[in-house]
């Protein structure tokens, strides 16, 4: 993962985060009887979908950067 | 055209790669004074309210208190004020952006067809733009005036009935809406006209030559080819609009009730009127986020086209 991948997936984990505990806060901890209790367990799937997003995130580029030297391969192939 | 190899020496590779390096610094040192601007007016600011809405912040008892936690966060997301502010906002943005999109696309058509006076026209239509929502947001109330207003004025004259624009809550919200269609359409055919006249005029001969009507060419050439130009429009218009804080203020304060208050004039009013810093540096990071998200996802077709753009060039 480059510099610049790494930065954009780093945005976009901080957003999804940020993002579950807004609506966890909002509409799911209401149905919990222990504040405290809602807290970690808001925590614990937060960081779970990130962890997720960026595994995800990882494969793709690594997807797309075999794809993009199986591109090159075949061109340099081609010229030889 | 031949090309020689030749492998760099150890010296001319040390050479490279201290030219690369002072390249860096240099890129770096170019960037430095931006970083710095944005430093200290966006992310010092932006670090301290993140601070104060971990903290109970109310002025009138003097400091700004201690740490919270997240209850702030839970008093915001169930504030039943907040929601109704953040509905206004989006009542207002989605009709004042979808009017100013259409009568500012056909001003732009009306006056790129027009063959005399465009000079004059394009002058007239930056005036609106050129003064503060401040100073035309006083004009328009007096226009509004229920006994002094030029439109009751006209519309007495006519015989038709005269509503108090800004006082009446089924339509004080319609009367912020014209008023920011009347001061951001021009902005939008401004646009929209540079596009259309930055288009090439081949395509269009072509299409005449072979029949084409007047409504395909404009289904498949015209707006295909101004699509960019009106889609960066309509973001920097939703974001402006999302953002609305200055004809509020000046036409209604928000009222009759709250049914003009968007959400940066119920922030102003939680924070600067009822000096509950906490609350208003909460909604503000929650707006933050918001317009965050959605820029991400507006911005992403535009992003898209323009890379796909640079990899075909």
């Amino acid at each position: 993962m480059s510099f610049s991948q790494g930065w954009d997936t780093g945005f976009r984990v901080v957003l999804i985060y940020v993002g579950i505990v807004f609506v966890w806060l909002g509409l799911v901890e209401p149905y919990f009887a222990s504040q405290s209790l809602s807290v970690i367990v808001m925590n614990i799937v937060a960081v779970a979908v990130s962890a997720a997003f960026v595994v995800r995130a990882r494969r793709r580029f690594t997807d797309e950067r075999l794809a993009a030297e199986a591109e090159v391969a075949a061109l340099m192939q081609e010229d030889a | 055209m031949s090309q020689s190899l030749s492998v760099p020496t150890s010296r001319q590779r040390t050479a490279a790669g201290q030219a690369a390096m002072s390249d860096r610094w240099f890129s770096i040192l170019l960037v430095v004074p931006a970083m710095v601007v944005i430093l200290v007016f966006a992310l010092l600011p932006l670090a301290y309210a993140l601070d104060v809405s971990f903290r109970f912040a109310d002025l009138t008892r003097g400091r700004i208190g201690d740490f919270v936690g997240l209850d702030n966060y839970r008093t915001v997301l169930h504030d039943k004020a907040f929601w109704d502010s953040a509905w206004v906002t989006v009542k207002f943005t989605l009709s004042a952006v979808f009017l100013e999109m259409v009568l500012g696309i056909a001003i732009a058509f009306l006056i790129h067809g027009a063959t005399v006076g465009k000079g004059v026209i394009r002058s007239l239509m930056i005036l609106p733009l050129a003064t503060s929502a401040a100073v035309t947001g006083l004009f328009w109330r007096y226009l509004y005036d229920t006994q002094f207003g030029l439109i009751n004025y006209f519309l007495g004259l006519i015989g038709l009935p005269e509503p108090n624009w800004l006082g009446d809550y089924t339509i004080a919200l319609w009367s912020v809406i014209l008023f920011d269609v009347w001061q951001w359409t021009p902005f939008v055919a401004l646009i929209a006209l540079a596009g259309l006249q930055a288009l090439p005029k081949e395509p269009f001969e072509a299409a005449e030559l072979d029949g084409a009507s007047t409504f395909r060419i404009l289904r498949t050439l015209t707006f295909p080819m101004l699509k960019p130009v009106l889609f960066l429009v309509l973001v920097l218009r939703t974001i402006d609009s999302v953002r609305l804080y200055d004809a509020v203020a000046v036409l209604t304060r928000g009222g009759p009730g709250t049914v003009t208050e968007t959400m940066t004039f119920y922030l102003y009013r939680t924070g600067l009127k009822l000096f509950r810093m906490d609350y208003a540096s909460t909604m503000a990071i929650f707006f933050l986020y918001a317009m965050l998200v959605a820029s991400l996802f507006a911005l992403r077709p535009l992003l898209t086209q323009f890379s796909s753009r640079a990899s075909e060039g």
